[in-house]
């Protein structure tokens, strides 16, 4: 084998079971050097999983790429283990430690994140700009499930996502108690009581794949100038019934998938 | 050997004229009939992701992920409002653990699917009318994709919303007129979905839907109504559901420029950054 992803830093993350991303060439050359042979258990149906002989587990995707466990053993420990730990309920469980009170930190967080983040308190001055100012700073963090771990960083940036959304029209901050003393900060504006969510997605993007865009966050979040007016919202009045949409099959250069498609309805 | 040759252009040359009168016809004919082919549709289409960053704008001027994302966050905010059925479906706040997921990635250990709804027993339709006796048991998930959405989607985001599901309290339900587990797709007319996830998700009981967007022009869109992509599979030997309405229709609007709030001058009480609004406020939503 060329390069040997064992070689490699592990790809897992902290406390997770030892494990390296693998291309699809080193999976072919994994699979023809050692002898492997298929484990049900983790295996679905596109997507099978081998175990070699000394004990590793290798998930295999149905584009050919994989993940090489360093032991099958430890992978199922640690997954006995995590699904024992308690589930959260929301969001915010165990992120927003503030409470009630989180209205009231809002400066001291906004101290913080400059503090946390190194950059001059005096630039973070809840304009737009700004936003890409801490993006930049958060991409520092790596992997960027660490920005939930330190201490009051999550709660200093809905703090300031926040501050710039309130800025920008003049809203104010509200907070609703959820199940469990949770409680979610929103910033209110305009007569209809609109509010404006600054946790949800930014809470998405640090757990899902992809980057951190505050700005685009924070932007999805203003209200339209249409947003003051009821919304055009019309059931159909003659709905078109001489089509049809349907899902038709499709042979592509990975395998086969579903796309939409219209047909002129059958009498 | 000249008159031959001066024949064969002759020859052309009538094959030519014969060619441009047919393709004159032609174009008479679908100039005034709107169409050439009995199957294409003439008013209406299914909005695509190019269509729809048309119809959103770039006043950010936002370039690649960063603009997809901004186009994406959007129209999962309309289509969440406007999706088949008599209820408004708000944003999921909850996470979903995911063994399966964070096994196949090695990183990532729950999904937050955009919606999260209940299933009913005796009904298998996608969103249940109104009371629902299974909590939790039907993920919506919107996307503005250009391209396949498998299982190994966004490191195994799909896989994880089918294994969270498979544990949900539909997944439980028993008897003939027992409850199923849904996911719940919106696309867009340029996404497709592996046939990966129609199999995993049959051999788990979990229903798939896919609805596509359909674009009426001008910015009106509508959701229509959704197609059951692996009930023959699950539901073997039962009725299949019966076809459900489309969402309502309606008008997407110009993403929000930062520079531009469209919103009159904000005036603040205090002019300091930070101030914390109205403290202790907890009226409830």
């Amino acid at each position: 084998m060329k390069s040997d992803p064992r070689s490699r830093r592990p790809t897992n993350t902290k406390g997770w079971a030892v494990c390296w991303s693998v291309k699809k060439s080193e999976v072919e050359a994994l699979l023809a050097e050692e002898k492997w042979t298929l484990d049900p258990e983790h295996s679905i149906p596109h997507h099978p999983a081998y175990v070699s002989d000394r004990g590793e587990l290798l998930f295999v995707s149905a584009s050919g790429k994989g993940l090489l466990y360093a032991s099958r053993q430890e992978l199922m420990e640690k997954s006995a283990a995590r699904a024992s730990e308690p589930q959260p309920q929301h969001v915010l469980e165990g992120n927003l430690p503030q409470g009630p009170h989180f209205i009231e930190a809002v400066p001291s967080l906004i101290d913080e994140l400059a503090r946390i983040l190194k950059v001059p308190r005096e630039s973070l001055d809840c304009s737009f700009d700004s936003l890409y100012l801490v993006e930049k700073a958060l991409k520092k963090i790596r992997p960027k499930r660490r920005i939930l771990e330190i201490p009051n960083l999550f709660p200093g940036l809905i703090a300031y996502a926040g501050e710039v959304l309130r800025k920008a029209t003049g809203g104010e901050w509200f907070l609703t108690e959820v199940g469990g003393s949770i409680y979610e900060p929103y910033i209110r504006h305009g007569p209809g009581g609109r509010y404006m969510n600054p946790w949800l997605e930014l809470y998405k993007s640090i757990t899902e794949p992809g980057g951190i865009s505050l700005h685009v966050i924070v932007s999805a979040e203003l209200p339209h100038p249409d947003d003051l007016k009821p919304r055009v919202i019309a059931e159909n009045e003659e709905p078109n019934d001489d089509y049809e949409f349907y899902m038709e099959y499709v042979e592509g250069p990975k395998g086969g998938a579903y796309r939409p498609a219209m047909r002129r309805r059958t009498k | 050997m000249h008159r031959y040759s001066g024949g064969a252009t002759t020859t052309w040359r009538a094959f030519a004229r014969f060619v441009m009168f047919a393709f004159g016809w032609v174009v008479l004919v679908v100039s005034t009939t709107g169409c050439i082919v009995d199957d294409m549709p003439a008013l209406t289409d299914m909005v695509t992701t190019a269509k729809l960053r048309e119809y959103y704008g770039n006043p950010n001027n936002y370039t690649g992920i960063t603009y997809n994302q901004a186009v994406g966050l959007q129209f999962q905010r309309d289509v969440l409002g406007a999706l088949p059925g008599p209820r408004v479906l708000q944003s999921n706040r909850k996470p979903f653990t995911s063994g399966e997921r964070e096994r196949r990635s090695g990183r990532f250990r729950s999904v937050i699917p955009d919606g999260v709804t209940g299933a009913v027993e005796g009904f298998h339709g996608s969103l249940h009318p109104v009371i629902s006796t299974h909590p939790e048991s039907t993920f919506v998930e919107v996307k503005a994709v250009k391209g396949v959405v498998n299982l190994e989607y966004a490191q195994y985001q799909i896989l994880g919303m089918l294994d969270a599901l498979s544990k949900s309290p539909a997944a439980f339900s028993t008897g003939p007129d027992r409850a199923y587990p849904s996911l719940y797709f919106v696309v867009c007319g340029d996404t497709t979905i592996g046939t990966d996830i129609g199999d995993v998700a049959a051999s788990r009981n979990i229903l798939v839907w896919v609805s596509s967007v359909v674009d009426h022009g001008g910015g009106k869109l509508q959701v229509h109504r959704p197609w059951c992509m692996n009930c023959g599979a699950v539901l073997q030997g039962k009725q299949l559901p019966a076809p459900t309405l489309d969402g309502p229709s309606f008008y997407v609007q110009k993403l929000r420029a930062s520079g531009d709030r469209g919103l009159d001058k904000p005036i603040l009480d205090d002019g300091l950054v930070g101030h914390p609004g109205t403290p202790g406020n907890t009226r409830p939503h």
